[in-house]
């Protein structure tokens, strides 16, 4: 039955659903995110949930409706793994050094807000050259795509998508359970040596990732190869890397050396290629940028279908910077009282000028990979601001608190706008509605992570020393990714920070970007910066994808194999995060694959 | 062959400097050994704690008992009593400029040699292969005029006040169109940046992808049965078409 009148887009409904639905989530990602160390996107259990209950139960609900629904919770989401990231290592080094746990909460929270606002700001200029002129992927964002057309997708897309998803869920639970390995080593099955790494990470998303990237994924895989099939086998043989001396085992000594070659040689000179590499990018595509930027001011002021102007104007998101910036500054002189007004300018200033490039590098990350190097990006605004402020730990973590919840809004608003171009939504509509509720994330991931904390009493209610944890208790809550900052922190105190290969790494990236392939550096660097068997399980789904659409064709790429990785990713998504849930609640254990 | 010869210098020069870029400061030196060996020892007192807590065995638990007793206090320190650690910071990057600079400036060189001549390469082959493609009806023109005659075909069928669309219709329609003209469009947007360079394919596809998303929306409210979304949907996908057609034919004029 047709329906006349005003098309719904962001509707009281999308708001209110979103809010709800972004403030559950959030709560329990940081939970999560306490336990096992990773974060969680909402935007696929928020499309499912907007799905049933907008179009479902309510009966009127749009696809682009859905959209803003998504947009709306996931960008309310994004702020739990910015929080478990950071603010918790904080905390557990006050545990040996009570004068850290005496920091002022306001500062800390303000920060955060900050953050998160000035994440949207930032990348919304960036949308045209993203999304409309780079044309990356954000294979999440055609997941969720995917989910929101399938009312109008046909009978063989929508079973091909639940199939995918099926397909995907059966694996990940066989892989938790432990009755798949996680990885396949095909070092061992082969007798291959260790330094010439073959192992393939069992992840569907992971595959579905680079189904869904094809040929433009393919530099990430060549990264990861260059890491571990050249760097590897070269230092290893011509007698770089130290031998343990009194390691037990012969595994035990190729143990250790792998663990300095990707712990001290390889990641450190990855994050070094992704500055450099989107340092580079910015200058390589300036002219589209220009391009990009200039027709974004006339796209603020032009009406669509829809009604409104089609983008938010460049003066709110001037506005938006300025009052993000001024609130960073005043979060930074509250923090602690060695902080003067000079040195709060200069947090302010270098957090926001490394946030530019931190939101660069994740968001052209995430739309080729949909990988984020979130925890490494932060790792670096903190050695920053210890050096700017000569060594404060707390201001430090103020600003990797705030560039952490900052450069994931940038992934999850660019990948969200990725889903909007699919389904036609106004961006404006979609930034408008992110930029609304940005700051109820912060204050729920903050205010349950402190919750949590306290109920510990002295020792903490999280971390390797808490009460839980030393009685290896069912609601231990390790915080490995705090534990990683926390030691981050204490080699910086100690003096050790990789210069060297950070700047080896930006010199090789900003090269690198200077090929005609929007992004090399950062793919190769990120690449590095993480394990090799997650590279090669996703180059496996690039050259998948090509050789399919040399074989296929371009029509079959897209009304096949498009929903079938959409379901790959939906499929791990939904199933670790059911997982998740039943480990918090003690009905399956904490061992298993994952 | 220009492109080839790029690449490969490229891809060398890559492997030289990335491999040289990992050198460690110290890291064969008997100071490296030592600290990997404190480490070594130390990771491994960790092991055993934590599986000494896991077994319940007896036997298995006196074992670990014992090693745990050894392993921890054999870790090499420094003279200092702290455990031996390599030249970090400031340090590291002077020592690794003396060391490994020279072989890893000389690969950033190969690099940077060979995305010149690979994007001579690549330019070279799009002029060669612009006659080909224009002639064929893949090129970026005739695609783009496809894309106005249709669209505002769509337009013509589609925005009359007085009658509702037929939504299966138009729904089909948009299909087609965005499978035969925007795909291949999309697919073939390297050959704009190519040949005319980065601005003038910005020029080009910001119009272009306004006039996607438009007929992405138009679909959706196809779909969501919202008649009168359809209409204005189809004629802004239009405008924006013909923008972005006569965004290419300026800058190939201009090229010209």
């Amino acid at each position: 039955m047709p329906i006349r009148g005003a098309y719904r887009e962001l509707t009281a409904a999308a708001l209110i659903l979103g809010i709800i639905q972004g403030v559950i989530m959030t709560a329990a990602f940081v939970y999560i995110g306490l336990k096992l160390g990773f974060g969680l996107s909402g935007s696929t259990v928020a499309a499912i949930m907007g799905f049933v209950l907008l179009r479902g139960v309510m009966g009127k609900g749009t696809l682009v409706e859905n959209n803003l629904n998504q947009t709306i919770a996931s960008g309310i989401n994004t702020a739990s793994a910015g929080v478990v990231f950071t603010l918790p290592a904080l905390l557990l080094m006050s545990v040996k050094r009570p004068e850290l746990g005496d920091f002022d909460l306001w500062p800390m929270l303000l920060a955060a807000v900050a953050g998160s606002f000035m994440g949207i700001v930032v990348i919304i200029p960036l949308r045209k050259q993203f999304i409309e002129l780079d044309r990356l992927r954000f294979p999440s964002g055609i997941a969720v795509a995917s989910i929101l057309k399938s009312p109008g997708e046909g009978a063989v897309k929508a079973q091909l998508l639940v199939a995918g998803s099926l397909l995907a869920a059966v694996g990940t639970i066989l892989v938790n359970l432990g009755i798949i390995p996680s990885a396949i080593d095909l070092n061992g099955a082969f007798g291959i040596p260790t330094w010439f790494p073959l192992a393939i990470s069992v992840s569907f998303a992971n595959l579905g990732a680079g189904l869904l990237s094809g040929r433009g994924g393919l530099p990430f895989f060549l990264g990861g190869a260059l890491a571990w099939w050249v760097i590897s086998p070269v230092i290893t043989h011509v007698g770089w890397l130290p031998s343990p001396v009194n390691a037990p085992t012969e595994a035990a000594v190729f143990a250790q050396q792998k663990l300095t070659m990707y712990g001290e040689m390889i990641r450190p000179l990855g994050i070094g290629m992704l500055i450099g590499g989107a340092l580079a990018g910015v200058v390589a595509s300036y002219p589209a940028l220009k391009a990009a930027l200039r027709s974004l001011s006339v796209a603020a002021q032009t009406g669509t279908a829809g009604g409104g102007a089609e983008e938010l104007s460049p003066k709110v998101l001037y506005m938006g910077l300025g009052g993000s910036v001024v609130a960073l500054f005043c979060a930074s002189l509250l923090s602690d009282p060695g902080i003067g007004v000079g040195t709060a300018l200069v947090m302010a200033g270098a957090g926001t000028l490394w946030l530019g490039l931190a939101g660069l590098i994740v968001a052209q990350a995430t739309g080729a990979t949909d990988i984020s190097p979130l925890s490494g990006l932060a790792l670096i605004a903190v050695t920053l601001l210890f050096a700017i402020t000569g060594g404060n730990i707390v201001a430090s973590i103020l600003i990797g608190l705030t560039i952490c919840i900052a450069s994931n809004q940038c992934a999850d608003m660019m990948s969200d706008l990725k889903t909007g171009h699919l389904v036609g939504s106004r961006p404006r509509a979609q930034q408008l509605a992110q930029l609304t509720v940005a700051w109820v994330g912060p204050l729920v991931a903050i205010a349950v992570m402190f919750l949590l904390w306290r109920q510990g009493g002295d020792l903490g209610g999280f971390g390797p020393q808490s009460q839980a944890c030393l009685d290896a208790a069912p609601g231990c809550l390790p915080a490995p990714q705090a534990g990683a900052l926390q030691a981050m922190v204490e080699s910086l105190e100690s003096g050790k920070a990789p210069l060297d290969k950070y700047a080896a790494g930006a010199v090789l990236g900003g090269a690198l970007s200077a090929f005609p392939i929007g992004g090399l550096g950062v793919l190769v660097g990120l690449a590095m910066y993480l394990p090799f068997d997650i590279t090669f399980g996703y180059g496996i789904g690039c050259v998948a994808s090509m050789g399919l659409q040399k074989g296929k064709g371009v029509n079959w790429i897209g009304d096949r194999l498009v929903p079938i990785a959409a379901g790959f990713i939906i499929g791990e998504a939904l199933t670790n995060l059911t997982w998740a849930m039943l480990q918090m609640t003690g009905v399956v254990g904490a061992g298993g694959g994952h | 062959m220009q492109r080839m010869i790029g690449l490969l210098l490229l891809s060398l020069g890559t492997g030289i400097a990335a491999v040289f870029g990992a050198w460690l400061p110290g890291g064969d030196s008997a100071d490296h050994r030592a600290r990997m060996e404190a480490q070594a020892h130390l990771d491994m007192a960790t092991r055993v704690d934590k599986d000494l807590k896991k077994t319940t065995d007896e036997s298995a638990r006196k074992q670990l008992t014992a090693l745990a007793g050894k392993v921890g206090p054999m870790a090499p320190k420094g003279a200092d009593g702290k455990p031996l650690a390599a030249p970090r910071g400031a340090d590291g990057v002077s020592m690794w400029a003396g060391e490994a600079g020279l072989p890893f400036g000389l690969g950033v060189l190969l690099v940077i040699i060979g995305v010149v001549l690979a994007r001579r390469g690549i330019s070279a082959e799009a002029a060669a292969n612009h006659t080909d493609s224009a002639t064929s009806g893949t090129a970026t023109g005739p695609l783009l005029e496809q894309l106005v005659t249709e669209t505002a075909g769509l337009c013509a069928q589609y925005t009359d006040k007085d009658e509702l669309p037929d939504l299966m219709a138009v729904r089909t329609d948009v299909e087609r169109v965005q499978q035969q003209i925007v795909s291949p469009l999309v697919e073939g947007r390297g050959q704009i940046s190519q040949e005319y360079g980065v601005a003038a394919y910005a020029e080009v596809f910001v119009p272009f992808s306004a006039a996607e998303r438009l007929l992405n929306r138009a679909w959706s409210a196809s779909v969501d049965e919202y008649v009168d979304e359809i209409a204005p949907c189809l004629v802004k996908a239009s405008a924006s078409a013909q923008q972005a057609l006569a965004a290419y034919q300026l800058v190939s004029k201009q090229a010209s």
